[in-house]
């Protein structure tokens, strides 16, 4: 997800000026998902049939508005040269008047309408398709922070992209097509006038490509600017509980003050050319419109032309520049809400921990590497062959290749330090992620051949910092109430001995976790996750450091807990317990990092009984 | 002009000479069909292009000015928001974690739609209609009612009906955005964990209902957005019917000029530009006033610390400063529920006496507390009854500021933020130089690492920077503490997420770099307690002296029977309850 945003270090740039004073770096979004065009292609072929049609609808609709436009200038310039003349309005003409007065009513209402709703489709798809991913394994791991900004943008992001589909999308289409239309109209009653605007207007779309090019440079640098600012405002406030423990939170309100000016100052340098731009483009509409006039004076002057041609003229004159003005300002407005769009398309695109087979990233999600049914691992064996996993930009693999088996009904301890990548192996095991070097097997089936979501229901799991999804606690840890999955959690809680733990929560089983529940503590959680763990009847145990933060008494209830919970199971467990690895009937030492880049390049597990 | 107001005048100058531009021309027009000679119509030419020129300046000057001053309303919010966050941030209710407050910022941010899509478009239209409307009436006093009316309708009815209608739609969906955030969060967060507990389904299913939920939100909203366009735009064609009709008619009847009557209905062609945003400027206030909710819903409350060198509060005593040299710190009756009002009590009864310059270790089960009391003792929260003292100085009447320059907690938690490793290390020490920060660092065991970074202290860590393990960033934060002048450190699980080499020597080297100063340290490592001169364990709610060293092995000493006997490691403790 870094790829593509610009670094903001100390000295150099301004945003890099804007660090030294706040003590912090700051960061903008880069086109990590291609430029605003690149990412409405690709939201509208994500988007599907409806939202296309709706588009289309929507267009239709600005067209059809722009054509009764027409009607009601003729209508007007008729009816007051009637007048001028000394006849009344007929009531045909009214009636025409409103007829068009109410279509036009109908057809701006529906372009919103048909607009807004595709933006709505169109987000809703992204969201649904985003979760998807997330749940099959196909989401990219991200750190709290980006995380928190991908939900932003999924629950936020629908009035930027109503922008886009309400204006910007029929603005730019008409821009295309009314202006030519109006100088037609133009045309066929005054010529003269018609000829004319059909000069200018190539030399107005030309002008306005060019000025529009530079403007677009200004308006990127004015979005720099401000996702500059927010980014460190978004910095600031994460950081804040940390700056506010070393009494450093009063002062960051000036640097928040500094910065915004400095970037005020900039933004604004950059809007006094970008707005100038738009300026000249006034000035030239204004130009060709007086020119139209001027000559209508003229031919009315010398009695070329009649009073309702003129009127006529003089209405639909501004007309043939105000699209494009109008696409100009939206496409830029528009590009701003393509920010949302982008942020979660970039999350979609990046890869994810399970490796997929075929589907490109816009389709559908298919079935993740294959669909074979998952053998039972308290049968077969499995085997580590050479899998391992790289750690990326220079860092030391995450886990060096191992080879390994693990016979079924046995049990395997992986002991060795921090960052040794025994976490890294259980998740292979569990097919949290898939290896980038290796393989794993279960039998003879390699773990990437069967489908995920059956692997997983022979995966027992406990993670090393365990969070339980938001809800009722005991569906969380085993079942609904009364379930059989429930009386086995009980019979788990009462041997790792926490039922009381559980009794002293309000509500017990029937607790309802909230996101970001501070009520349980991170032992807490270790402890009734680690029974959860056991009482599930999946024949592949795999737990991550289930005795850390328990104090003595607790750790041994845990041992012994797990130890019965192995029994016809097949147990991998990964510790610094030392009486948890010696109970085991085998441990696997992994070596350290720094200890591998010297030594072999692949850890042989040499499985020695422990006992 | 106050800077305010610029862009106010601006647009109103650029709207009316917009409408007089068409109201002239269309004057011009009729003039010119009655064939006078063209000196006649020099002056109106003339001040068609005034008009016209007048219109794109002040048009610039308004983006210009607009967005200046969008711009400087955008920092003041962001800064008294920050301020709010600050006083209340730890509370129970307020966010803490990194992700939620994303959801804070992207909050403030919507606020800075409320100048230029907002106030700025309604100014403007609250001025420029009525003068609309005041024209047309000094042509024509019948058509100036009805552009009155047509104004008021499109200017007034169809954005209060927006605004209805989508308020009511916005606070329906509140429920369903709330849940596919915390859904959407938990199914990147989890993933497949969630299909290994066999929960996938149940939560993709849950996922699509809120989703479908918030789209049909969605789709009111859609609904709102289009009856004010329906009524927006069928109010400016009605009332140019109407004008037509009185128009024509007066202009036939001889009362109306027939050059008034082309400046006339030119006037009411125009004059709904001015109101045209407003539909929409409803929908913006919309979700500028939910922001302003959630986030008032956040920050909303006392502050965490009362603060007596901030707060202006008269019944508080003047702030008192707390002992320049060595001071003891205590603890009585220390009661707490870190949850808030009605969940369960932590810490129940604790005293605690640290005397200048001990070692003391605090263990006890996870979850009992230990955090809780850390913070406490450092002031980063006060307690709901009992009182912490420092010198005899209660911490709750000394600034917050003179506290943090006492005591420093290196917490679990330790935030990096984007920026250089020195300038994460300053948040410690501001004024450090480079060879204490990396003699810091050296304490924690990141001497290694730091040799190893190409660009050394100036490194960049954080979101963009340098990959760094939970257990480096913990080992950072507690270098942070390190540099502090404090001279009384609490360190929160330094040795969480280490292996027992590294954890030894992460140890002594603190003990070392350390010497002098009071160290409390929080650890559930119970083979690491020989260097601690005291250990105490929290248990339940309270706090037990327990034997210190491999002893503590055997797990805390009932409260009956505090351990005497086990040399100086163990001192009595006054309990009160």
């Amino acid at each position: 997800m870094t790829r593509g945003r610009p670094r903001w270090a100390d000295g150099g740039s301004g945003a890099g000026r804007a660090s030294r004073h706040s003590g912090l770096g700051i960061r903008a979004d880069g086109p990590a998902a291609g430029g605003p065009r690149e990412v409405h292609r690709r939201l509208l072929a994500l988007a599907g049939g409806r939202v296309r049609a709706g588009l289309v609808v929507a267009v239709a609709c600005g067209g059809l508005g722009a054509a009764a436009l027409v009607v009601q200038a003729w209508v007007v310039a008729d009816a007051v040269a009637g007048a001028v003349d000394g006849r009344t309005v007929g009531t045909g003409a009214l009636l025409v008047l409103a007829a068009v007065v109410v279509g036009r009513a109908l057809l701006a209402a529906a372009l919103e309408l048909v607009a807004r709703a595709s933006a709505a489709s169109a987000m809703r798809r992204l969201r649904e398709r985003l979760a998807d991913r997330a749940l099959a394994g196909r989401a990219e791991a991200l750190d709290g922070a980006r995380r928190g900004e991908v939900v932003t943008a999924a629950v936020h992001g629908v009035d930027a992209l109503a922008d886009y589909y309400a204006r910007a999308v029929p603005a730019l289409a008409l821009a295309a097509a009314v202006p030519a239309g109006m100088v037609v109209a133009i045309g066929w009653r005054l010529p003269l006038v018609g000829a004319l605007l059909a000069v200018t207007l190539p030399v107005v779309v030309v002008f306005m490509v060019l000025v529009g090019r530079r403007s677009a440079a200004h308006a990127r640098e004015r979005r720099t600017a401000l996702a500059v600012l927010g980014s460190h405002f978004l910095e600031v406030v994460r950081g804040l509980p940390t700056l506010r423990a070393h009494g450093r939170d009063g002062a960051q309100a000036p640097a928040l003050e500094r910065v915004a000016d400095r970037y005020r100052d900039e933004s604004l340098a950059a809007l006094r050319v970008a707005f100038l731009s738009a300026l000249v483009l006034e000035l030239l509409a204004m130009l060709g419109t007086a020119i139209a006039a001027a000559v209508v004076g003229v031919l009315l002057a010398e009695g070329r032309a009649d009073l309702s041609a003129g009127l006529f003229v003089l209405l639909l004159a501004p007309e043939v520049y105000a699209p494009l003005r109008d696409a100009g300002q939206r496409f830029h407005a528009a590009e701003d809400g393509a920010q949302a769009a982008r942020r979660l398309l970039a999350a979609l695109d990046a890869p994810g921990p399970l490796r997929t087979d075929g589907p490109s990233l816009d389709d559908e999600v298919g079935p993740v590497g294959g669909s074979e049914r998952a053998p039972d691992p308290s049968r077969a064996p499995l085997r580590s062959e050479g899998a391992g996993v790289r750690g990326g930009d220079g860092r030391p693999d995450a886990l060096a290749p191992v080879d390994l088996t693990v016979e079924p009904g046995r049990s395997l301890a992986l002991v060795g330090p921090s960052g040794s990548g025994k976490s890294t192996l259980l998740a292979l095991l569990a097919r949290l992620r898939d290896p980038d070097v290796g393989g794993v097997r279960c039998g003879d089936l390699p773990l990437t051949a069967i489908a995920p979501e059956d692997w997983w229901t022979r995966v027992s799991w406990l993670a090393q910092r365990p969070r339980l999804p938001s809800g009722r606690l005991g569906d969380a840890l085993g079942g609904p109430a009364g379930s059989d999955g429930e009386a086995r959690l009980l019979r788990a809680m009462r041997r790792v001995a926490i039922l009381d733990l559980v009794a002293d929560l309000p509500g017990g089983l029937d607790l309802r976790l909230e996101p970001d529940d501070r009520r349980l503590s991170a032992g807490q959680l270790q402890r009734l996750a680690l029974a959860g763990a056991l009482a599930s009847r999946a024949p592949l145990l795999l737990l991550d450091e289930p005795t850390a933060h328990l104090d003595p008494d607790a750790a041994a209830r845990a041992r012994d807990a797990i130890m019965a919970a192995a029994e016809g199971r097949t147990l991998v467990v990964a510790t610094h317990d030392r009486e948890l690895a010696a109970r085991c009937d085998r441990v696997l030492p992994l070596a350290d990092a720094d200890a591998r880049s010297c030594a072999a390049d692949r850890t042989r597990a040499t499985l020695e009984p422990a006992r | 002009m106050s800077r305010a107001r610029r862009p106010l005048a601006l647009g109103v100058l650029s709207a009316l000479s917009g409408v007089a531009l068409l109201a002239v021309s269309g004057w011009l027009i009729v003039r010119a069909a009655e064939r006078p000679p063209v000196l006649a119509l020099l002056t109106a030419i003339v001040v068609v292009r005034a008009l016209g020129l007048v219109r794109a300046l002040a048009r610039y000057g308004e983006r210009l000015t607009g967005h200046d001053l969008a711009l400087r309303e955008l920092a003041r919010e962001r800064v008294a928001w920050y301020r709010r966050l600050a006083r209340r941030i730890g509370a129970a209710g307020v966010p803490g974690a990194a992700d939620l407050l994303t959801r804070f910022t992207s909050d403030v941010d919507a606020l800075q739609d409320r100048v230029l899509r907002v106030r700025l478009p309604l100014g403007v239209a609250a001025i420029a209609a009525p003068a609309t409307a005041l024209a047309a009436a000094l042509l024509l006093p019948s058509a100036g009612v009805a552009m009155a009316l047509g104004l008021a309708l499109a200017g007034v009815g169809a954005p209060a009906a927006v605004h209805a209608l989508a308020r009511r739609a916005v606070a329906d969906q509140a429920p369903a955005r709330a849940s596919l955030a915390a859904r959407l969060h938990e199914a990147l967060e989890l993933g497949p964990e969630l299909a290994l507990r066999g929960a996938g389904t149940a939560h993709a299913r849950e996922l699509r209902r809120a989703a479908a939920r918030l789209d049909g939100g969605e789709r009111r909203i859609a609904r709102a957005a289009a009856i004010g366009q329906a009524l927006a735009t069928g109010a400016a064609g009605g009332t140019l019917l109407a004008v037509l009709a009185l128009g024509t008619a007066a202009t036939a009847r001889g009362e109306l000029a027939p050059v008034a009557l082309g400046a006339l209905v030119l006037l009411a062609v125009g004059a709904f530009e001015v109101v045209r945003p407003l539909p929409e400027a409803a929908l913006r206030r919309v979700a500028v006033e939910r922001a302003v909710h959630r986030l008032s819903r956040v920050v909303d409350g006392p502050p965490l610390l009362a603060d007596a060198a901030t707060d202006a509060d008269a019944a508080r005593p003047a702030t008192r400063s707390l002992p320049a040299g060595p001071a003891a710190l205590s603890a009585r009756g220390i009661v707490h529920r870190p949850g808030g009002p009605g969940t369960p009590v932590v810490l129940d009864g604790i005293d605690l006496d640290v005397m200048p310059g001990e070692r003391i270790a605090l263990i006890g089960p996870s979850g009992g507390g230990k955090s809780t009391l850390a913070s406490i003792l450092a002031r980063l929260a006060d307690p709901d009854a009992g009182e912490v003292r420092l010198g005899g100085v209660p911490l709750r009447d000394a600034a917050v500021a003179d506290v943090r320059s006492r005591i420093r907690l290196a917490g679990q938690d330790a935030h990096l933020l984007a920026g250089t490793l020195a300038a994460n290390l300053r948040i410690g020490a501001p004024d450090a130089d480079e060879p204490a920060m990396a003699a810091a660092l050296r304490s924690v065991g990141l001497g290694t690492w730091l040799d190893a970074l190409p660009a050394g202290l100036g490194t960049l860590v954080g979101e963009d920077g340098v990959a760094v393990s939970g257990g480096q960033r913990q080992r950072i934060g507690v270098a942070r503490a390190l540099l502090s002048p404090a001279p009384l450190l609490i360190l929160d699980e330094p040795t969480a997420m280490l292996d027992a080499a590294t954890a030894d020597a992460l140890l002594d080297d603190v003990l070392a770099a350390t010497e002098g100063r009071t160290l409390v340290v929080v650890t559930h490592d119970n083979d690491r307690l020989a260097p601690f001169e005291r250990v105490l364990a929290l248990r339940d709610g309270r706090l037990r002296s327990a034997a210190g060293g491999r002893d503590a092995g055997s797990g805390p000493q009932p409260p009956s029977r505090p351990a005497r006997g086990a040399g100086r490691r163990v001192a009595p403790l006054s309990r009160t309850r």
